[in-house]
């Protein structure tokens, strides 16, 4: 069985946004709405200070406290591991995004949709064209870009990282280069503890 | 490499931080209070035998906490899909509870108020005993949706349903009170003689539970800790103005002093005691914090 999932080198990584803008182009999310991005964070003590880099994205839990709290079965699961929202379903109540640990889903409100673009007063033929496929009213988060693994292709913030601080792959084939990576690099998960069990692997 | 001990709160630009809840504010409040007082109200009628009280809470828990969510969902008219999940979802249990309160009650107070045959039958302890289950599922579920997940730790306690659940039935007696000796008792007979011992028992319990809630959040972990800081400082005023002073303190001041008040009097406990009901769900739904998700953080323990 195909598990689908990332590891995220924090020693590559060096936060040129590449990856959150892919995700942006790639699925035309509004203003304002990010599946991916890299947060910031200055460490030490002066005067060894450095700033270092953080790439989030979803984690796709295997254990998702997301999919559990969603009541309408607009939040499921893929034999792939893969967890999808399923706009038909949403009804909007937003207990996925409160019940989420990593807070990676994202209200989209019918007014957001209609009027939060980039220029006031008219969407761009691109908004025009990507927003027609989300739903207002709705949750909505990262899908590993499902619609190019269904076509052989890795996610968009994959392929454009220019520094190869994202590698995705199947979990579940051991000779898989993101298994071999995170095991032979002790990957590690983000807020193990909680008991999510996510598919996103951080490589010190 | 060692990192940063302290965070801000950040909301979510791109600086690793703490990261507040933001999506459940007035209306969920609204809902969770209309929910806790009116299933409170509901069961407390259930044992005092009191129409007026069952028909208020049973218009508060359904008719109100219902409409606050109905106007709170994105997608209104999806509803009827809320109860899909009740295998792992609280909101779907919930939801199940109060169309049985719906139901249950609803026949329960028919028959109870004498419109339907049946009044001192089996077929009125059978719905009166539905009703009470699922009044019981609507008070202390909505402590269970936000205790349930792990991502807000100061939500995420075994105390949380409990207190839920000993507002809910302050805010029920607190009412049935007011209903009782405020006007709506008519002819019935209601036995409220205990009612108010009730009410300061549970102001004393809830403020132990606050006091156990926010000591152990202050010790748990700095996400935890960062909620607390909130109630401290930026809701400060809310928290011991209107949740402990107005909600507990004077209510009970003037719940022990119950037998000596006037209307007047037990007017003013039920606005205090109610205030601060709607207060702790204010306060404790907008001081949500999540962790943030630093991975280095593990070499910095």
């Amino acid at each position: 069985m195909t598990r689908w999932g990332m590891a995220l080198d924090l020693k590559r990584c060096v936060g040129c946004q590449a990856c959150t803008l892919a995700c942006k182009q790639e699925n035309g999310t509004p203003k304002g709405v990010f599946f991916t991005k890299t947060v910031s964070e200055e460490v030490g003590h002066y005067p060894n200070v450095t700033r270092v880099y953080t790439p989030l994205i979803c984690n796709h839990c295997s254990d998702a406290p997301c999919l559990k709290a969603c009541p309408t079965g607009a939040t499921y699961q893929t034999d792939d591991g893969l967890i999808l929202v399923d706009d038909d379903k949403c009804m909007g109540c937003r207990a996925c995004y409160v019940a989420c640990p990593y807070k990676h889903r994202t209200y989209l409100s019918k007014e957001a949709l209609e009027k939060n673009t980039w220029f006031p007063g008219h969407k761009t033929p691109f908004e025009e064209r990507k927003l027609r496929e989300f739903q207002g009213g709705t949750v909505v988060k990262c899908s590993f870009c499902e619609h190019r693994l269904a076509e052989g292709k890795e996610p968009a913030c994959v392929i454009t990282c220019p520094a190869v601080a994202r590698i995705f792959g199947d979990l579940d084939d051991p000779d898989s280069h993101v298994r071999r990576e995170i095991a032979r690099r002790d990957g590690y998960q983000p807020l193990a503890e909680l008991g999510t069990d996510p598919s996103v692997f951080y490589l010190e | 490499m060692k990192a940063a001990v302290a965070y801000g709160l950040d909301n979510d630009n791109f600086v690793m931080g703490y990261r507040s809840q933001t999506e459940w504010r007035w209306l969920i409040t609204t809902a969770f209070f209309l929910g806790g007082l009116g299933g409170g109200t509901f069961m407390v009628s259930l044992f005092t035998g009191f129409t007026v009280a069952a028909i208020v809470g049973w218009c508060l828990a359904v008719v109100g906490k219902g409409a606050a969510h109905f106007l709170y969902l994105g997608n209104p008219l999806r509803f009827w899909r809320a109860i899909m999940r009740p295998q792992s979802s609280w909101i779907s249990r919930g939801i199940l509870g109060m169309v049985g309160l719906a139901v249950f009650g609803f026949i329960y107070i028919l028959i109870h108020g004498g419109v339907l045959p049946g009044t001192g039958t089996a077929a009125e302890t059978v719905f009166a005993v539905l009703a009470g289950i699922s009044a019981a599922v609507v008070m202390v579920y909505d402590g269970f949706v936000i205790a349930t997940p792990p991502s807000i730790p100061l939500w995420h306690s075994a105390l949380m349903p409990v207190m839920v659940a000993a507002y809910s039935l302050l805010g029920g007696s607190t009412l049935t009170l007011l209903l009782a000796e405020a006007g709506a008792r008519g002819s019935e007979n209601v036995a409220t003689g205990n009612l108010h011992n009730l009410e300061i028992g549970l102001i004393v319990f809830n403020f132990l539970v606050l006091v156990v809630l926010l000591s152990v959040s202050w010790n748990a972990s700095g996400t935890a800790r960062e909620s607390v800081s909130l109630i401290l400082s930026r809701y400060g005023l809310l928290f011991f103005g209107g949740v402990v002073v107005v909600g507990l303190v004077v209510t009970g001041i003037l719940a022990a002093s119950f037998n000596e008040l006037s209307v007047g009097a037990i007017i003013a406990i039920a606005i205090c005691e109610l205030i601060g009901d709607f207060l702790v769900w204010f306060v404790l739904l907008n001081v949500g914090v999540y962790q943030p998700i630093n991975p280095r953080a593990r070499f910095a323990r």
